[in-house]
């Protein structure tokens, strides 16, 4: 049978058609991206971004902490690394890097923005592995109708928090909520002292740790173990041990039932949606000596790493790139209150964090000891801080215990 | 027509590299990274002989105290869910007309995801706001208030308590299955010669009933030694080591340190321990069976 030319053009237009379709497929990279973190304005800047590269399509996953870091080691040591993945700052880097699984991106548009704090952050013998995506600080989240309640008002040293709780407790009202079970509280609470009668006098104390001319195990350090002890009175210690120091003190916070709780800027706009009828401010926490003014601890948000083995990483130092450039990278910090890591950006934070804001800006802060410390020191740090309030150690045992896992970490 | 051995085996086969790639292949696996250093990383591992389990023998907080709060831990589970599964079946098996629905009832829990149960129970246990204390104040019972995960002493059974809550279900089932075979004329006449209550439960039910205190006891067992969900959402191991169990320390040491050389030693060590004290546990059971 004679095939007809018109239905051998159609099948002959037909085949090229799909033979297009298919090399076009091919050329098309699915970017697989995945983060403990992200803010509102992700959604809107991954759109733009597949807009603005036809070729890539964005696989887009959070899964938050405390699963996070569970699911991208199982990842990473299972050889299914994302093309771009996120991390704790600098935590996990150090431990990645070792580890060979992250790309330097050393030679990114984006390095000659960053500003100091976050380049040292993220920096591993002169080369950057990391973009971290904007800082956060601690403090004391103040619930500010009960402290007018109770006729107190915003303590700015240790005497003046003192004061204050005591006038709470007169009023009936429950002064300060911590959560132990999980050493979530007391890791930051005990990075907040520090900031205040370590760091505010000591400007090497991390370098001399770290190099190992002095111990944790000293005068300063159990100063900050005996300083949460010392306020127990305010909270109760066997409360504070059942209670999870992140979820359920927060949801403390949240129903009006405490007035000071140790927290962080990156809940505020979780707060003021969950409950706008709340009054409340982020403070650097008080406990300096009269005199003196507060410090606040700050802390690096969450960083962005291109995988080592991806077979993406044009695609993937792009994306990074993308969320880098000024005008995105406001979109994305001042979504997520985050102070900005760039020289060149500067992002639209909340006016509750004005009091953490401004120390930081006048130089009133400390990082995150465990930013800077070498290795998961984080880590041990938690299970001392649990032993020691459970167990009632001393602070000279509990930090000597923390000594022998600060070399380990050292010596790596 | 009988099967020839080669047939069964090429029926066979499927299944058979399935099961090898899923349990054979990472069993072994599991057992060669234990006598290495590996850390997971794209560097490789070193072979180190038995270096992670002189280790282990020595790590009284890695590995002896978990492991001595993970048998104290299995063993609550076992004696609390085999005595209150027990007294469910025979509660069920006198009521014909609630039985059906009291079992779907009792059954649920075990149905829902650990972690979920988790996280509800730790609100119910929530020092502050928490359902269980709130009960207690409004019962008057003030006094009676703890901060139960807050506690050492009590944090462990606390958290057994709620494992207990969640497979209760699961051995009333296995017990009631047990209970409604024995014959009604044993129970029937040993009634018409006297016999109280508790003396047809001590000398015929509770004998009677020895096959499912065997695989209730046995499933109850393995469950409490392979403990870990439950701790971990509820209490990290807290107060202080006082719930950490040896799954936990198995999950940081792999997941938290990357020290997967040295997590595997410890779950082969579980693993042992487990076989170990379900044989012993099975043989005793089996011979009590064969006596009754």
């Amino acid at each position: 049978m004679k095939m007809n030319l018109k239905l051998a053009l159609a099948f002959g237009l037909l085949a090229a058609t799909g033979a297009t379709l298919v090399a076009a497929q091919g050329s098309q990279i699915t970017l697989k991206v995945f983060t403990l973190t992200a803010p509102d304005s992700i959604k809107e800047l991954n759109a733009a971004f597949e807009k603005e590269n036809p070729g890539i399509k964005l696989n887009f996953e959070i899964v938050p902490d405390p699963q996070y870091g569970t699911a991208i080691n199982a990842r990473l040591a299972g050889g299914d690394a994302p093309d771009v993945f996120g991390g704790h700052a600098r935590q996990e880097m150090t431990i990645w890097q070792k580890a060979g699984y992250i790309e330097d991106l050393s030679a990114e548009p984006w390095v000659a923005s960053l500003n100091a704090a976050s380049k040292k952050l993220s920096t591993i013998g002169g080369k950057v592995y990391q973009f971290p995506v904007g800082g956060d600080g601690l403090g004391f989240m103040v619930n500010l109708d009960l402290l007018a309640k109770a006729n107190a008002k915003i303590p700015t040293t240790l005497p003046e928090l003192r004061a204050a709780m005591t006038k709470l407790q007169a009023a009936n009202i429950r002064p300060l909520v911590v959560g132990f079970k999980d050493s979530w509280s007391s890791l930051v609470w005990s990075s907040m002292i520090a900031a205040n009668n370590i760091y505010r006098v000591d400007d090497e104390a991390d370098a001399n740790l770290i190099a190992g001319k002095t111990k944790i195990n000293s005068a300063a350090w159990r100063g900050v173990l005996k300083s949460m002890r010392d306020l127990q009175g305010f909270y109760d210690m066997k409360i504070a041990l059942g209670l999870g120091g992140y979820d359920e003190v927060k949801n403390e916070f949240l129903a009006g039932r405490v007035a000071f709780i140790p927290f962080g800027s990156w809940i505020i706009p979780e707060f003021k949606k969950s409950n706008p009828n709340l009054k409340f401010a982020l403070i650097p926490y008080p406990g300096n000596p009269t005199g003196t003014k507060p410090w606040a601890s700050s802390i690096a948000n969450a960083s962005v790493m291109v995988s080592a083995s991806s077979k993406n990483k044009d695609a993937a130092k792009k994306y990074v790139a993308f969320l880098a450039r000024p005008e995105n990278y406001k979109k994305y910090a001042s979504s997520a209150n985050l102070i900005s890591s760039l020289k060149t950006v500067k992002s639209d934070l909340a006016s509750e964090m004005d009091p953490i804001v401004d120390a930081i800006t006048e130089g009133r802060s400390a990082t995150f000891p465990f930013q800077s410390w070498p290795g998961d020191t984080q880590t041990p740090w938690m299970d001392m801080l649990g032993k020691y309030f459970a167990d009632n150690m001393t602070e000279s045992a509990a930090l000597q215990n923390f000594d022998k896992a600060f070399e380990v970490q050292r010596k790596k | 027509m009988r099967m020839r051995s080669q047939t069964a085996l090429l029926f066979l086969m499927p299944a058979l590299l399935l099961y090898s790639l899923i349990v054979v292949y990472p069993t072994l696996n599991g057992l060669y990274l234990s006598f290495t250093n590996s850390t997971g990383s794209a560097r490789g591992a070193e072979f180190i002989g038995l270096t992670n389990y002189e280790r282990m023998v020595r790590d009284v907080s890695g590995f002896l105290k978990p492991l001595m709060t993970t048998l104290i831990y299995a063993a609550l589970v076992t004696a609390g869910q085999t005595v209150i599964g027990l007294g469910l079946a025979l509660w069920m098996g006198k009521l014909p007309r609630l039985r059906d629905a009291a079992r779907v009832a009792l059954f649920t829990p075990g149905m829902l995801s650990l972690i979920i149960v988790g996280f509800v129970w730790s609100f119910i246990y929530n020092p502050l706001s928490g359902g269980l204390n709130l009960l207690l104040t409004s019962l008057g019972l003030e006094l009676w208030t703890r901060s139960w995960l807050g506690e050492p002493g009590l944090a462990l059974p606390a958290v057994a308590l709620v494992n207990i809550w969640m497979f209760a279900g699961h051995s009333a089932a296995i017990f009631l299955a047990n209970y409604l075979s024995i014959p009604s004329e044993l129970l029937e006449s040993a009634t018409l010669e006297g016999a109280s209550g508790w003396q047809r439960f001590w000398y015929i039910e509770f004998p009677l009933l020895a096959p499912a205190l065997t695989i209730n006891t046995a499933l109850t067992l393995i469950g409490g030694l392979r403990v870990f969900e439950l701790p971990y959402v509820m209490t990290r191991g807290g107060p202080g080591d006082a719930t950490k169990v040896l799954n936990m320390e198995i999950f940081n040491q792999a997941f938290g340190q990357s020290n997967y050389g040295y997590g595997s030693a410890l779950t082969v060590a579980l693993l042992l321990i487990i076989l170990s004290l379900t044989l012993v546990q099975n043989s005793y059971l089996r011979k009590r069976e064969l006596n009754t």
